[in-house]
This record gives structure tokens, C-alpha cells and sequence, in this order.
């Protein structure tokens, strides 16, 4: 009897334990940061959305925007859900014809958090995303 | 030094970027020929480019792009110059460019040579005629443009263009007067000053976009016609063939499109209405009376990304010659079925289905016959890093 009761809640454990682990997946929260040249003022939802579509590419103090991107991370369909309200192809196709137009650098691209949290550290107008638990100092946050 | 290489990056070294693409098509139809030599058959379909890019980091960028294109007798891979200019971005709301420059009057024209950047192996012909694609490329001269932000009101993007088209005489267009009858070759092509505007609205609501665009020119071609009154016995009827003008004046195209994107869904449907008076004549001789023609063509589709790898699409197309002359001969009607595959991040392949009716813009099968009701088979495969 005990090792039936057992077993039964080792099976509900794991179903369970399935049922949230992609919400515990789902649940690390994204951050924006940028340069510490970028006003905090001019970190807003609104203006990250319209960097990352290309509508926007000088900052209100005239400096260039220095996109990056970590396109093959965990978090990066989360950031687009979050902030740019496009698919993974729609971005992907959205640079590319900047890109083949001449009209503009498709975003820098990373595999590694540090590498990118300092690039955008050492690098004026640059603006970036990473999940939360990175930590980063010395770059302004969105808030 | 460090030279960056990844996929979309391209190469790089600092500001320096260099991009490339190649597809290579294959078209069969049912019955006709259509755009190539469909009938029996063809891989004469395909496109290339490499593009380079320097930003200088100061607002300034110069880019060029070579590229070669065959499609049936029109491009036949010989190399050109798509486009190299220089671009001046004072504010997002105000830039500067002069130049050779890529420019279109519809929503997806503008990298219509790139074929990963589409849903579609072809692209409605209604709007995207792919024979005469040279007229819409290759603007040399100068524009202004920008996105204003109107924060609430969404965002406005404006491109004003004053330029001079570069279209040769092995060109669609050329091929297309030809094909129309009536002419055996074209021996000059000039066109007056092209006016240009685009105007696209990012509206509040998330996904919508709407456009409006429009283009102003004029065009003289000179071209050799047979003499349909010859008579090799009789020289007072002329010589075996004429200098014939087609002179094309107050030509207006003004297009508007509709974009939804819902998550992987986009919906989009686009209008253009063309105006122009032409005139036939021996050259030398005054041009007599202009005919005055209006055409009006439009497409609707829609495309779905079910897996990251796989998305399909559909539309209806329809192109129209003269709005007052209607009939099979004077219109082409398609509905378009397209699966893409996206191998990689850099590789698809398409395979697309095309049921048509009318045969305006078809030149007849190997047959000699040219059939009203008529299917194309297209593949393709395509490259770009």
C-alpha cells in the first residue's frame, strides 16, 4: 500500500514538476541596457520597440545607435514578445532588407552575455538585452 | 584587424560589411511561355548580388551593390551596378542620399531581387511585373527622406526622389515593347526626370501599416517596325522596315498597400492605377493624336509561419492592361500557392503552384497556341549571408 502511494506521488510529482518547468523557463525576466552616454530618460519600452524595428538609429543627443542583438539565446523570442511584438523571422526579415538596402549595419550580434554586456559598457550609444540574473553594472537599465 | 564572419554580419571588419545572395529558379508552365521559355521548361531564373557597406560612424554610409540577373533573354548574367551611393543621416527624420539607388514605388519592391526576403517565388504581377523590374532599379540621382515620430499618432516614413532611370536596350522594359507588337527591336530608350514619393504610416495599432506612393515620368523610344505596306516591287510604298517613335507622356503611377502582421500571420493587399498618353508615329513625322490609357491592377494575400522552418502563403493577383479594353488577352488573373522551406539561416527553398487566366504580358507555347486558362510550376533555391 505505502509503496503504491508512493509511486503514485513520484508520477504526480513529475507531472507536476513538467507542467512547470517550461513556465519556470518562461518566467526569467529580460533587461534592456545601454551605454551610460545614453540618457536614462531615453531608455523607454516605446523607443527600445522602434530601435529594434530600425525606425530609430540616432539618440535625441544626435550619437549613433549601436544595436546588438543575442539572437540565439534562451531569451531572445522573450525580448521580441516583450518589447518588439515580432516573430523571430519577422525581425530576422525586418534587418535584412535594411541590410540589402544599404540603409543599414544588421545588429551586432552575440553568443555570450559578458561579451555582450562589455561591448555595450565600452561602447558609446551601444544598447543591448540580457536575462535579469546577469546582473550588469556600469550600463543604464531600463526601468 | 578582426574580420567578423556570422550569418548575418556578413564580413566585417569594423564599419566595413559585405553581404551576398544567389538563387537560382525553375519555371514550367502548362502551356504559353511566361517570362521565359516556361513551355518546355527552364532554369533561365535567377538573381545574385554582393553588396558592400561602410559606415563611417558619423552619420555618412557608402554602399554599392553588384549584381547580375537572368531571366529568359532579359539580364542573361551579365554584371552591373544595382546601385552605390553615399547616405547623410542628419536626423532619423531627415536624410540624404545621391546616388545609383534601389528604389521602389510598392510595399516590397525595394529588395525585390533578394528572393529570401519573400514569401513568393514570383511576386504578384499585378504590382511586381518581374520583366520590367529594371525600370525600377537603378535610379541615378538624389533623395530625401526620413521616419518622424508622431508618438500616439505612430510613426510616418517619407522618401521624395528625383532621379533618372538607367534602363538599356537589353532590358524587360525593351523586351516588353517588343513583345507587345508591332516593333521588331528597340534602337534608343530615354526617359524624362522621374518624380518619386513613398509615404509609409505605422499606425498605433500594433502590425498595421499603410502606404501610398507615387511616380511621374515620360519616355521615348525609338525602335525599328516592319513596313507593313512593303512591297519589293513597288518602292513608292517604302522602304522594308520603319524608324518608329513611341513617345509616352504625363505616365502617373500611384500605388497604396494595406499591411497586417498578427504574430506569424501577414495579410497584405496593394493597388496600383497607372496613367499615360501614348503616341505611335514614324519618327521625323509629327506624333498626330496621344491615347490616353488607364490601367488598374491589384493582388491580396496572405502567408502563415507555422514552424520555424516552414511557412506558406497565397494570393490573387490581378494585372491589367487597359482598364477599357477588358478580355482574356488584356488581363492575367493568378492564385498563387507557395511553401518555403527555411533549411538554415541562410538557405531556402520554395516550391509554388500558379492557376492563371488571361494572357496579357504570355507569349504563346511552342505550339504556336496561346491558351486562356493556363497552370505554372515554380522551384527555388536560394543563398544569402
Amino acid at each position: 500500500m505505502n509503496m503504491k502511494h508512493s509511486f503514485k506521488t513520484i508520477i504526480l510529482s513529475l507531472f507536476v514538476f513538467g507542467l512547470i518547468s517550461p513556465l519556470w523557463a518562461m518566467a526569467e525576466d529580460v533587461i534592456v541596457i545601454a551605454n551610460k552616454s545614453v540618457p536614462q530618460s531615453s531608455l523607454d519600452a516605446d523607443i527600445v520597440k522602434k530601435i529594434y524595428v530600425g525606425d530609430i538609429s540616432i539618440w535625441p543627443d544626435n550619437t549613433t545607435v549601436v544595436v546588438t542583438i543575442m539572437d540565439k539565446s534562451d531569451f531572445h523570442e522573450d525580448f521580441l514578445t516583450k518589447y518588439v511584438s515580432k516573430s523571430k523571422s519577422q525581425f530576422k526579415a525586418t534587418w535584412k532588407n535594411i541590410m540589402f538596402s544599404g540603409k543599414g549595419p544588421y545588429p551586432k550580434q552575440f553568443d555570450n552575455v559578458d561579451d555582450l554586456i562589455k561591448f555595450v559598457t565600452n561602447t558609446t550609444g551601444a544598447i543591448g538585452y540580457v536575462n535579469a540574473s546577469a546582473s550588469p553594472a556600469d550600463v543604464i537599465v531600463l526601468k | 584587424m578582426l574580420i567578423f564572419i556570422s550569418p548575418f554580419n556578413g564580413f566585417a571588419e569594423q564599419n566595413v560589411r559585405i553581404h551576398g545572395f544567389v538563387s537560382q529558379g525553375y519555371l514550367k508552365s502548362s502551356s504559353n511561355n511566361f517570362l521565359a521559355e516556361t513551355d518546355k521548361g527552364t532554369f533561365q531564373y535567377n538573381d545574385m548580388g554582393l553588396n558592400f557597406q561602410y559606415f563611417t560612424g558619423d552619420k555618412v554610409s557608402i554602399g554599392a551593390q553588384l549584381g547580375a540577373r537572368d531571366l529568359g533573354d532579359v539580364g542573361n548574367d551579365k554584371v552591373g551596378v544595382n546601385w552605390v551611393y553615399g547616405d547623410y543621416k542628419w536626423r532619423d527624420w531627415l536624410g540624404f542620399r545621391a546616388g545609383i539607388m534601389k528604389a521602389s514605388s510598392t510595399l516590397y519592391g525595394e529588395n525585390r531581387d533578394v528572393d529570401s526576403l519573400h514569401t513568393w517565388i514570383i511576386m504578384p504581377q499585378s504590382l511586381y511585373n518581374e520583366q520590367q523590374r529594371d525600370a525600377s532599379q537603378g535610379l541615378k540621382g538624389i533623395s530625401l527622406y526620413g521616419n518622424i515620430d508622431m508618438a500616439s499618432m505612430g510613426m510616418l516614413k517619407y522618401d521624395l526622389r528625383m532621379a533618372d532611370l538607367q534602363v538599356g536596350l537589353d532590358s524587360g522594359t525593351a523586351q516588353t515593347i517588343i513583345a507587345s507588337g508591332g516593333v521588331s527591336s528597340v534602337t534608343d530608350i530615354s526617359f524624362d526626370t522621374l518624380y518619386a514619393w513613398s509615404l509609409r504610416w505605422k499606425a498605433p495599432i500594433d502590425g498595421l501599416q499603410v502606404g501610398a506612393d507615387g511616380a511621374m515620368t515620360g519616355g521615348l523610344f525609338q525602335a525599328i517596325s516592319p513596313n507593313p505596306y512593303y512591297d519589293p516591287t513597288n518602292p513608292l510604298f517604302g522602304p522594308e522596315t520603319l524608324n518608329i517613335s513611341i513617345d509616352t507622356k504625363e505616365v502617373l503611377s500611384t500605388s497604396y498597400s494595406l499591411e497586417y502582421v498578427y504574430r506569424d500571420l501577414i495579410l497584405t493587399t496593394e493597388w496600383s492605377i497607372s496613367d499615360q498618353k501614348v503616341a505611335y508615329y514614324v519618327t521625323g513625322t509629327p506624333p498626330g493624336s496621344y491615347t490616353k490609357t488607364k490601367a488598374t491592377s491589384y493582388y491580396f494575400s496572405a502567408s502563415y509561419r507555422f514552424l520555424d522552418w516552414l511557412e506558406m502563403g497565397t494570393y490573387y493577383s490581378k494585372s491589367v492592361a487597359d482598364d477599357d479594353e477588358r478580355g482574356p488577352d488584356n488581363e492575367l488573373k493568378d492564385i498563387c500557392l507557395t511553401t518555403r522551406f527555411d533549411i538554415t539561416d541562410n538557405m531556402t527553398f520554395k516550391l509554388e503552384a500558379h492557376s492563371m487566366k488571361g494572357t496579357y504580358g504570355v507569349s504563346a507555347g511552342d505550339d504556336g497556341s496561346l491558351d486562356d486558362s493556363w497552370n505554372l510550376f515554380g522551384a527555388k533555391v536560394s543563398y544569402n549571408f
